[in-house]
Parts: structure tokens; sequence; C-alpha cells
């Protein structure tokens, strides 16, 4: 039978010392910091998906799908909803290492996770960050590109007089040049090139000729509708009112905004 | 300090005292020696003096964390479930653990089964207990680990939770299911009666 003084006189022969209280506090506080990390990462996976939703295509989207539901799953950029759902599962894994997290019902984690992450977002979207990342995700990950940008694929489809490009030469008052995303140079054909600006990204629906020209029904900015970035209550001085006023009329104005020409 | 001293302090403030003096550890272990015997007799069937090595290893697990102590939790939650993590993570090194209600248990399970308006209990032939002891012994491990918890050890729903490191509405949910599935293997096997 195991007595008390047993186990002291074992504690003292061993040589076990309590272990120090700082020990604790940094293993809980590097559990927080790994969670707030984490919801930092949600919040930048929602800012990036609600920019790469927010400037599709809604304002042509009858081109790509029989309605609007089609158009939404088409739209939706999986792979950052696959990014959301790994990152998440890493909150409430993270969150149950708290010392009292056990405790926390797991649909109250993702509720309040999801939440918390939201506001980031839109913190993040307030300043663009989600175009941001996604730009400089785009510019340095080719592969990124193929499988979180659908739009620019659906957008690459000259045999039916869909394409996108940046416009690099306006040689005559109706015609313009583009490079697409493959780097090939085409010719689009309109009957004024009015509101075409040389460095411009466009996208075209037209028909493609038999000289390889594209003659062109509409064309947009690649920028579309995009929705205004939200405003928050921090954001109220004079400068910066001014700044996202400015902005927000750039990202409207006419030459930005829905359609540049139409047939 | 004297042990007579000692004796009239919370286990809080003992555990206080033994982060600078080992030799107050004494008054814990005699407090807590005999309830958590039982309780790792409970949660295992290895032999007496292996039962023995864990109960030590408990309290030395003990003393090492007598920084870790959680004033909002009760102090016999948090000595459970360094106890039951010991013993779970021992077993799992060896082998699966096995399941273990004693027959003592049994019959104070039985008796507060009964007493239970869920389960609705009536036991009138020797047989319909035994069958009631097999369906207890068929239960899965971690609504057996509840069950222990509840109606033998007599842990509320609160401690449970802090015990099996578990939301509260789970340690509901999983004695509701355990009642349940005891209730389903009773009229599944009464008419063999």
């Amino acid at each position: 039978m195991t007595t008390s003084q047993d186990i002291i006189k074992e504690i003292k022969k061993e040589h076990v010392t309590p272990t120090p209280a700082w020990k604790y506090t940094m293993k809980e506080v590097g559990v927080w910091g790994a969670w707030s990390l984490g919801v930092l990462c949600l919040g930048a996976a929602f800012a990036i998906t609600f920019f790469i939703v927010s400037s599709s295509d809604w304002d042509v989207y009858e081109v790509f799908a029989p309605n609007l539901v089609t158009f939404t799953l088409i739209t939706i950029p999986y792979v950052w909803l696959f990014v959301t759902g790994g990152v998440a599962i890493y909150l409430i894994f993270t969150f149950r290492q708290t010392k009292r997290g056990y405790r926390v019902k797991t649909v109250t984690i993702i509720g309040s996770t999801i939440a918390l992450s939201l506001v980031i977002a839109g913190v993040l979207q307030a300043y663009d960050i989600g175009e941001v990342i996604d730009t400089r995700l785009s510019n340095q990950i080719p592969q990124y590109t193929r499988i979180a940008h659908t739009r620019d694929m659906r957008w690459h489809n000259p045999e039916h007089g869909i394409i996108a490009g940046i416009v690099t030469d306006i040689p005559e008052p109706t015609i313009f040049m583009i490079t697409d995303k493959e780097g090939n140079v085409w010719h689009i054909i309109v009957s004024s090139t009015q509101y075409i600006k040389a460095g411009k990204k466009v996208r075209i629906i037209g028909s493609i000729d038999e000289q390889g020209n594209i003659i062109a029904q509409k064309a947009l900015s690649w920028q579309g509708n995009k929705l205004p970035a939200p405003q928050f209550f921090f954001m109220h001085s004079e400068n910066e009112r001014k700044n996202n006023a400015l902005r927000n009329t750039i990202m409207t104005g006419p030459e930005q905004r829905e359609i540049i020409y139409s047939q | 300090m004297s042990q007579d001293e000692i004796k009239n302090k919370s286990d809080y403030e003992i555990m206080t005292l033994v982060q600078t003096d080992v030799n107050a550890f004494t008054e814990i272990v005699s407090r807590y020696k005999d309830k958590l015997k039982r309780y790792i007799h409970r949660l295992t069937n290895v032999s007496h003096e292996e039962q023995e090595d864990l109960l030590q290893e408990v309290f030395i697990k003990v003393y090492k964390n007598s920084y870790n102590i959680d004033p909002s939790l009760s102090f016999s939650a948090w000595m459970y479930r360094i106890t039951y993590n010991h013993v779970i993570s021992s077993h799992r090194k060896k082998c699966a653990r096995p399941s273990v209600i004693s027959w003592d248990d049994k019959e104070t399970l039985l008796n507060k089964l009964k007493a239970d308006e869920d389960v609705h209990l009536a036991i009138e032939k020797k047989e319909q207990q035994a069958m009631i002891y097999n369906a207890i012994d068929k239960l899965n491990i971690k609504y057996k680990d509840i069950i222990l918890l509840k109606y033998i050890e007599e842990k509320n729903y609160e401690e449970i939770a802090d015990i099996l490191k578990i939301p509260p509405g789970t340690v509901a949910t999983r004695l509701h299911r355990a009642k349940k599935s005891l209730k389903k293997y009773i009229e599944k096997h009464e008419h063999h009666i």
C-alpha cells in the first residue's frame, strides 16, 4: 500500500520539482498567439474571397451561365473555401487547447471565430488588402491564377468572341489592340475608341471574323461593378474620407465602370 | 508549519504551500489517496501493483503541476482529470483500455439506474439483473467513463466536463445516449428471459 511518505520519498529521491509557472503562462500565450494568427489568416481568406466574388462578371453573367445561381456556383473561389475550412478546423483545435477552451461548444467557437474573422476581413477589405494579397499571389505563383482565378480562363474564349487583355495600342479611331493572358495580340474593332485607354485591362464580348479580328459588341472594364469597400468608424479623419471618396469616384466613374463601349 | 495547521487548510491553500515545501504534500496525498485509488481501479483492471504504481505516478504529476492549478475548477475535478489522463495515456502506450466496472460497482450502478427516471428499470428476476450487467459491459468506453463519473464517483455535470475536458452539453448528451443505449439493449434482450 502506497503511503504519503512513500510518495514524498520518491519525489525527493527523483529530485522532482514543480514546473515553473512561467512555462504554463508561455504555453497559454503561445496557444492564444497561434489562435490569433489563425483568425487573421481566416480574415485574409475571407477578404480575398470577397474581392474575387465581388469583382466577378455579375454585369454580364448571362454570357457565361444560363442563370444567376449557376453563375454564382462557377464564381465561388473553391480553393479559398477549402483554405477557410482548413483554417477553421485549425482554429477549433487551437481554441480547445486553451485553458478553458474545452468548455465552449464547437458551434460557439465556429460562430464567434467566423464573426471575428469577418470583422477583420471587413477592415482588410476597406484597405483593399484582399486585392493586394490576391494580386501578389497571382504575380508570384502561376498555379494560383489557374486554380483561384477561373475568371481569367472564362475570358479566354476567342473562338466565341470572348477575350480579355490589356490595351496596348489604339492605332485607329475604330481599332484598338489588346494583349491577352497568353501574350497573344488581338485587334478589336469598335465604332469608337473614345473611352478606351492604353494600359487598362478590358473585357470584350463580340465575335471573331475570318481575319481573326474581334468585332466587339461590348467592351467592359476588367473591374466591372466592383462593390465599394466597407467604411468603418475609425476611418473618419478628413484625409481618409477624401481618399475614400476619391477612390469610390474612380471605381464608379464612367471610364472604369460598366460598359465602356457598346454597339 | 505544523501538520495540524496544514490539516485545517483548503486543498488550494495546501497546494500553494506545496510549491515551496514538499512535505505539505503529504496532506493532499492522505486526502485523495483512497478516492483516486478506487478511481484508478475502476478505470483499469491492471494488477494491484500496477495500480499502486499508477497512483504514485499520478501524485508525482500533481506535485509537478502545482503551479498549474486552475482556481476556477473544483480541486477534486482537477485531481481526477490528471488521474484520468495519466491512466489513459499509460494504457495507450501498452494496449487498449479494458472495460472494467467491478461487480460491487455494478450493484451500486444498478440501484442508481433503478432510481433514474429516464431508464425505468424494473428488475424482478436475477436473469434481468445479469442482462443489465451485460448491457453495462457492452457500453462504448466513452459512455462508460461518463456513467462511472456520474453514478459511481457521484460527480456533477460541471465536474465531469472539467475532468474529461469536454463541454458540459456533451456530458449531458453522452449520458443521455448511454442511458438510451442501455434501454435499447434491455428491450432487445428482454424476451429471452
